[in-house]
């Protein structure tokens, strides 16, 4: 079996140069139309970086219609200006506003996903998502609410969750994914990240304690309270210097996870994303927009694509990647007209 | 015609992930698409051929209605095919606005010119029509809300005698019966943070502090002060800022995101309040409006310029809806009410 396997390389071609002018003109396009250009930016920023997604020499495309997008940003911005004007004037309006959003969340996940795979495509077929509204309301609203209850200890279950029903979900053509991860990893990655946190946590702590303790310490004098001072500021400090790294060590492994643990068919994945080199990447992102008031940002966006798209490769476990979607047989059509729906929106989730 | 359009492609038929080599040549009598492999053509109708946008150097995609798609490197021969089709002007303009560095710049400098100007200019002609969209009772409830998280964060309950607080409502109830005065309610409170100083808040709540009331040596000073709020009430300037504000951020929405930062937005109203001082042009309007209502209400104008030459500009010096701060105009404005004397006829 394993001999015939192949392993296909995801690549990305974009430039930070060519990218660079892509957003640049858009945006600038964007603000001459107050914003209704935005749609059709939306659709050239993702089909730029689709096309220039790359796996065994064939691309990835992005077929949306800015209209839908445009009509999807227009219900989110009337929402949006409901709650901000509602906010703080009539708690109970912004309040229901906040619950119906909520009750909604789980529809609104499920037509995101939708919307972005059916309007993605590969080799001339489309991708679907076939998640179903029950499990969404299992999982957004059931699952999310037992986990306040249960003051988080539910959170990585929950992750485990939502993982398998993106993942698991997805359609190419008429090859399902199914998602084999199991639960345990998902814990042990957030006990490792938890941990990471606590140490300089701990830190802050004792400082606070010896804080508290000075009454009963007179003796200790003004130089106690700079000693106690300085103790803090290296605990707060620690704590914000290790909220990056266990950010960069979350999403490596649980991307790992992901992919490691979603088949299509007999066509699996395998993830490289490393925490350090996400952490620097991450880093050296936020230095150089910051240096640069903001005009690093397409460069940044090019970079963390290349990082993700570059680390990650396809298993075919018997033969060609053409043959094993051909025997997949009659799909969506790239060209099918499935999209006529009037709820489909975008709503920017995906 | 002009020279026949050939181009070598690869063909997915849209049912299999195959791909084949194919020849695509356009048939201008007939006006179809063939697409050829060996001796095998199959001609596509040309309303059924659409050119997908060129963008960047990425491979160029024809879709086939019902029919899969062609997926191709040769710009030229797809840009020839797509206007033998009549179709993407506005997009092959779109690709030559990207391709070049200098329309890039360009770009950058237009886009930064109109956000600053729409942060200058626009976001406060919006907020001033806005605003007229606004019931005055929606106001109110802003302000008292203003004042609720202001009592909350800055203020503690006046320490004034309650006669000397109800001595001043009466002394403004009568001024207003002599000059015109919109909805008000006059609060007082005491402030470390803000010290000697007054504030509008929308609704029509006047928030006089302790320290603003010692200050003064004589009521009609205070009255001046109130007259100066009194106009920020009047052209509801409270609200403005705030719509600005609110304003801005959904500018920057448009600028740099999807609506993604909903959370970001519901920061809330009442806290800009404290964030956001008038604009220049509201102090001068505020200060129109003072003058006018005293000269009516029978009030000296030097009185105004009295407490605030005797304001300690360190503490008034406090960024927010409070009354006075140091910038340079602060002695021109003074001279205008210095400069005025009372017009004495109707009183």
């Amino acid at each position: 079996m394993s001999e015939q396997s192949r392993v296909y390389p995801f690549q990305f071609t974009g430039s930070g140069g060519e990218y660079f002018r892509i957003w640049i003109v858009n945006l600038a396009l964007t603000l001459l139309t107050l914003g209704i250009y935005s749609a059709w930016a939306k659709v050239r920023r993702k089909r730029y970086f689709n096309n220039h997604t790359l796996l065994d020499g064939h691309h990835f495309d992005y077929l949306a219609d800015p209209l839908a997008i445009l009509k999807g940003r227009l219900i989110a911005a009337a929402c949006l200006l409901l709650y901000v004007l509602s906010g703080k004037m009539f708690p109970l309006v912004s309040g229901a506003l906040l619950l119906l959003f909520f009750l909604a969340s789980p529809w609104i996940i499920v037509r995101a996903l939708q919307f972005n795979a059916r309007n993605s495509s590969h080799r001339g077929l489309r991708f679907d998502f076939k998640g179903e509204l029950g499990e969404s309301i299992r999982i957004f609203i059931g699952i999310a609410l037992l986990v306040s209850l249960t003051l988080g200890m539910l959170l990585p279950y929950l992750i485990y969750r939502k993982t398998a029903f993106i993942a698991g979900h997805h359609a190419y053509g008429n090859l399902d994914a199914s998602f084999q991860g199991r639960v345990w990893p998902f814990y042990k990655t957030a006990l490792i990240s938890l941990l990471l946190l606590v140490t300089p946590m701990l830190l802050i702590m004792t400082g606070v304690l010896a804080l508290m303790g000075m009454p009963s310490l007179p003796a200790s004098g003004p130089g106690g309270a700079a000693l106690v001072f300085t103790y803090l500021l290296v605990g707060v400090m620690a704590f914000y210097a290790a909220l990056p790294l266990v950010a960069g060590y979350f999403s490596a492994r649980v991307a790992q996870l992901t992919f490691r643990g979603t088949q299509f068919g007999s066509v699996g994945f395998d993830s490289r994303h490393r925490a350090r080199s996400l952490i620097w990447l991450y880093a050296s992102n936020l230095v150089l927009i910051v240096l640069t008031l903001g005009l690093f940002i397409p460069w940044a966006q090019i970079r963390t694509a290349r990082y993700w798209i570059g680390n990650l490769t396809v298993i075919a476990q018997h033969g060609d990647l053409g043959e094993i979607s051909a025997a997949a047989g009659q799909g969506l059509s790239a060209t099918g007209s499935e999209m006529a729906d009037v709820f489909d929106v975008d709503i920017g989730l995906a | 015609m002009t020279a026949e359009i050939a181009f070598a492609a690869e063909y997915f038929n849209g049912a299999s992930s195959a791909a084949q080599p194919v020849m695509a040549v356009w048939n201008a009598a007939v006006r179809v698409l063939e697409l050829r492999r060996e001796s095998d053509v199959r001609s596509i109708p040309a309303a059924d051929v659409r050119i997908g946008d060129r963008l960047g150097c990425a491979r160029r995609v024809i879709y086939l209605a019902g029919a899969g798609e062609l997926h191709c490197d040769d710009h030229a021969a797809v840009d020839a095919l797509a206007s033998a089709l009549g179709q993407g002007r506005a997009a092959a303009e779109v690709f030559r606005l990207e391709s070049r560095y200098s329309i890039a710049l360009l770009a950058l400098l237009l886009s930064l010119a109109v956000a600053g100007l729409g942060l200058r200019y626009g976001v406060p002609a919006a907020a001033e029509h806005a605003v007229r969209l606004i019931p005055p009772s929606l106001e109110a409830n802003i302000g008292a809300r203003g004042l609720a998280l202001l009592d909350e964060l800055a203020f503690s309950p006046s320490t004034l005698p309650v006669s000397r607080q109800d001595a001043l409502r009466q002394r403004l109830a009568a001024a207003c019966r002599l000059a015109d005065c919109p909805a008000y309610r006059l609060e007082f409170r005491a402030s470390e943070r803000i010290g000697a100083n007054a504030l509008a808040l929308p609704g029509g709540i006047l928030v006089l502090t302790d320290a603003i009331v010692e200050l003064a040596r004589h009521d009609d000073e205070l009255l001046a002060v109130l007259a100066h709020e009194l106009g920020h009430v009047r052209h509801r300037h409270g609200l403005r800022q705030a719509l600005s504000a609110a304003g801005v951020v959904l500018l920057s929405e448009v600028m740099l995101g999807d609506l993604g930062g909903i959370a970001d937005l519901s920061g809330g109203l009442p806290l800009v309040l404290l964030q956001t001082g008038y604009t220049r042009s509201m102090e001068r309007e505020a200060d129109a409006h003072a003058m006018a209502w005293m000269l009516r209400a029978c009030l000296p104008p030097h009185r105004f310029a009295d407490i605030l030459n005797r304001l300690d500009p360190a503490r008034a010096e406090v960024k927010g809806a409070a009354l006075f701060s140091t910038h340079p105009e602060t002695r021109e404005r003074i001279k205008v009410f210095l400069d005025q004397e009372l017009v004495t006829s109707g009183c």
